[in-house]
């Protein structure tokens, strides 16, 4: 159960500062929109995108020490890629029937997450006309939902 | 469907801690403890290895519904 909930944790950290680093670039990225203004005028303006890479940098950092934790903490001794890496659990058949049921309540959670991030997305314009990285973070929140509803599933079944 | 085991009973008479059987069959002591309480059915491949260990035939450790 601790890798469940270590690995589902620090998927969501690693999402969250992922999707922090291409929320903080696609925000600068819209000023080019003050260029195509300018352009319509006449006139070039020099935009000056900030692109900062310390988030990429930390969050690729965490993918590489979330590897190495993940592949040490799994108890299967065979190296099987998909095992050491993925969400899976096969310790034992009844691990294996659960993750199973975690891995359909994930993959139901994604898919009506994802619907609602469409309405949301179509409702929302406005507000997106005026923060641009709200569809990343609404992409982010999908994943993080489906990661939690792993969990969730993964610990109820275990503690039955 | 509704197994029932003897599991606990068996293995109070060989003296064994629920860790001792987990490794002897090879799965966690979580599965053991579902096992007991009758929340898991095994596969027949553990079902045998358990019987196994008890050196019992696995009609005799696990049963269909109240029969014994």
């Amino acid at each position: 159960m601790k890798i469940v909930l270590f690995e589902s944790i620090s998927k969501i950290i690693i999402i969250g500062v992922f999707a922090y680093a291409l929320g903080f670039a696609y925000e600068n990225v819209w000023l080019i929109d003050e260029f195509d203004r300018g352009l319509i005028n006449g006139e070039i303006i020099n935009v000056d995108v900030k692109f900062s890479w310390w988030p990429f940098i930390i969050s690729i950092l965490l993918m590489v020490l979330q590897s190495i934790l993940s592949v040490k903490l799994k108890p299967r001794k065979r190296a099987d890629i998909l095992l050491k890496f993925g969400e899976f659990q096969d310790r034992d058949e009844r691990e294996m029937i659960i993750t199973n049921k975690a891995t359909r309540a994930s993959h139901v959670t994604f898919t009506v997450a994802v619907m609602i991030t469409m309405m949301i997305m179509v409702l929302s314009t406005n507000y997106i006309y005026l923060y641009p990285a709200l569809p990343i973070y609404l992409f982010a929140s999908t994943i993080v939902a489906s990661s939690i509803a792993y969990a969730i599933a993964w610990c109820l079944e275990y503690n039955k | 469907m509704n197994i029932k085991n003897r599991i606990k009973e068996l293995r109070a008479r060989d003296k064994l801690t629920q860790q001792d059987l987990s490794e002897k069959v090879g799965v966690t002591r979580q599965t053991i403890v579902s096992l007991e309480k009758g929340s898991y059915v095994p596969s027949l491949l553990l079902a045998m290895n358990i019987a196994e260990v008890f050196q019992v035939p696995i009609d005799k450790i696990f049963f269909k519904g109240d029969g014994k």
